[in-house]
């Protein structure tokens, strides 16, 4: 009894830690002054001190502000990355629980070939292909991360599909769209949360990865990511703080995501829900 | 005007026929009484009559036509087990909405309370649910029903009860009643007619 008590107490802790983290960088995010960003030769690559707690860049930019303002971004872009993967994950696993055997044969087939491609290498390539930017990161993550939330939406709807409730609201003449938005979407909705959380922390370290690598986001739209790759070539001059921090800030925020995430599918998993 | 079936036959493995040349009709305003020993097909043979499950032979005929599309079926199924019948998501009051909006009358009927009705399946009863699954199967369009089993979670006094409503709600509507049991004690007191799938069921179509 007592375990269980600490076990949920735990969880509501780290669920609370996790949600805090992210909700406070983008908070500070906003109430960051964009002045602290204007260049100034005279604070040029300070190491980090109380009125830079992250230090200044080469050009006497506050890193802190630089970083949360970067990671705001960042968060955006894996959002609508998140999101639209989550979104074609839902169409299509619906689609091919319900649209007959040869729906159902095409879908498969194309999560099989997607599910084991290397992501950045086709990250990149389709991000190229519409164009680079924010546009180009968004599709890239999206094309890539589709697969394995497709095959669960679609066991969950052929589970859901059969049962008597929607065959007897078929058989008062109820449509499919009806069917689906009634009952399939509010059995899965759980489901499309969780993996929506958890494709969160993937676009945000593709996002980054890519930016660093000089395929994603351009120098107008300072990401983390472009502020690593940026870091990078102050760090051998002994500049540590400009990789550092902004490191240290991604590795939070992502491996938060990650935690609500699990949590969440700890909690509709019938078998462990009373745990 | 009936509910026909016409050499229906059914299997799940191939070839193991749980019935096979079966007729059977069903008239208006009339109760049938289904027999059989579990496992023998009733449950099959219900679903088949009702547009959930289609015949390996035979048709379905509903007053000479087929079944409709994308309206309410004249032929309603009342599920054996009512605790999967309906969505486990949803309040009774939507559960009843998707079907129709029955008046007070109807829920009296059938001893429905109105504080069940914002409650959720798991809140009630195995008989309190089923009350709900007879009266949402009592659809406007609905002229013939299939009683698969139905009352065999309920005591003696709630099942008469139960029973007597029904019979009484489809005489007023002249809807055919398909009671499906394996008590002969039950199907010989409601029924005008009682066919049973256990022996030789060729013999036995109506
Ligand atoms: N989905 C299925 N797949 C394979 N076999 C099935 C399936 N459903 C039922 N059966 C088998 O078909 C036979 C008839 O089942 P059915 O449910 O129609 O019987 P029943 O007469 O309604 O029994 P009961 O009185 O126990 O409800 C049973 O032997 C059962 O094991
Ligand atoms: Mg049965």
């Amino acid at each position: 009894m007592t375990k269980k008590y600490n076990m949920r107490t735990r969880m509501m802790l780290s669920l609370t830690i996790s949600v805090s983290i992210i909700l406070l960088t983008i908070l500070i995010s906003y109430l960051l002054s964009p002045a602290n960003l204007i260049t100034d030769f005279t604070k040029k690559s300070l190491s980090p001190n109380l009125q830079h707690p992250f230090g200044t860049d080469w050009l006497g930019r506050d890193m802190f502000t630089r970083t949360l303002k970067g990671l705001r971004l960042s968060l955006f872009v894996g959002f609508l990355g998140a999101a639209v993967g989550a979104l074609i994950a839902t169409v299509l696993g619906i689609a091919a629980a319900t649209l007959g055997k040869k729906v159902d044969s095409i879908v498969s087939w194309l999560v099989d070939m997607f599910i084991g491609m290397p992501h950045l290498i086709f990250i990149i390539l389709i991000s190229f292909a519409v164009g680079g930017g924010i546009r180009g990161v968004v599709f890239g993550v999206a094309f890539t991360h589709w697969p394995s939330l497709t095959r669960i939406i679609r066991g969950e709807v052929y589970a859901i599909k059969s049962c008597e409730y929607i065959q007897i609201s078929r058989n008062l003449g109820k449509s499919n769209w009806y069917i689906a938005r009634k009952h399939i979407l509010p059995h899965i909705l759980p489901q499309i949360m969780v993996g929506f959380l958890l494709l969160f922390p993937h676009a945000i370290i593709h996002e980054a990865s890519i930016t660093f690598l000089g395929f994603g986001l351009s120098v107008q739209t300072p990401s983390i990511g472009l502020i690593l790759s940026e870091a990078v070539k102050h760090i051998s001059i002994g500049d540590w703080w400009l990789a550092i921090f902004p490191g240290l800030i991604l590795v939070c925020v992502v491996k938060s995501f990650d935690n609500i995430g699990e949590h969440f599918r700890v909690l509709i998993n019938p078998t462990s829900a009373n745990e | 005007m009936s509910l026909k079936g016409n050499e229906l036959g059914f299997y799940f493995k191939q070839d193991e026929w749980l019935f096979r040349n079966l007729n059977i009709e069903l008239s208006y305003g009339e109760i049938l009484g289904i027999s059989g020993y579990s496992g023998s097909g009733k449950t099959s043979l219900s679903r088949i009559l009702a547009n959930y499950l289609a015949p390996i032979e035979g048709t379905v005929e509903i007053d000479e036509k087929c079944f409709a599309k994308n309206e309410a079926q004249p032929v309603q199924l009342i599920f054996q087990h009512p605790e999967k019948a309906v969505n486990p998501k949803w309040r009774m009051k939507d559960v009843l909405k998707e079907s129709y909006e029955p008046d007070d009358a109807v829920l009296d009927r059938f001893g429905i309370k109105k504080e069940w009705l914002s409650r959720y399946p798991i809140e009630l009863s195995g008989g309190e649910l089923q009350r709900f699954c007879i009266v949402r199967a009592l659809h406007p369009n609905t002229k013939y029903i299939i009683a698969d089993e139905i009352t065999t979670m309920l005591d003696a006094v709630t099942q008469t009860a139960i029973w007597s409503e029904l019979l009484n709600v489809c005489q007023e509507r002249k809807i055919g009643l398909a009671v499906i049991s394996h008590e002969p004690a039950l199907l010989s007191r409601l029924c005008d007619r009682i066919i049973s799938l256990n022996v030789s069921v060729k013999k036995l179509g109506a």
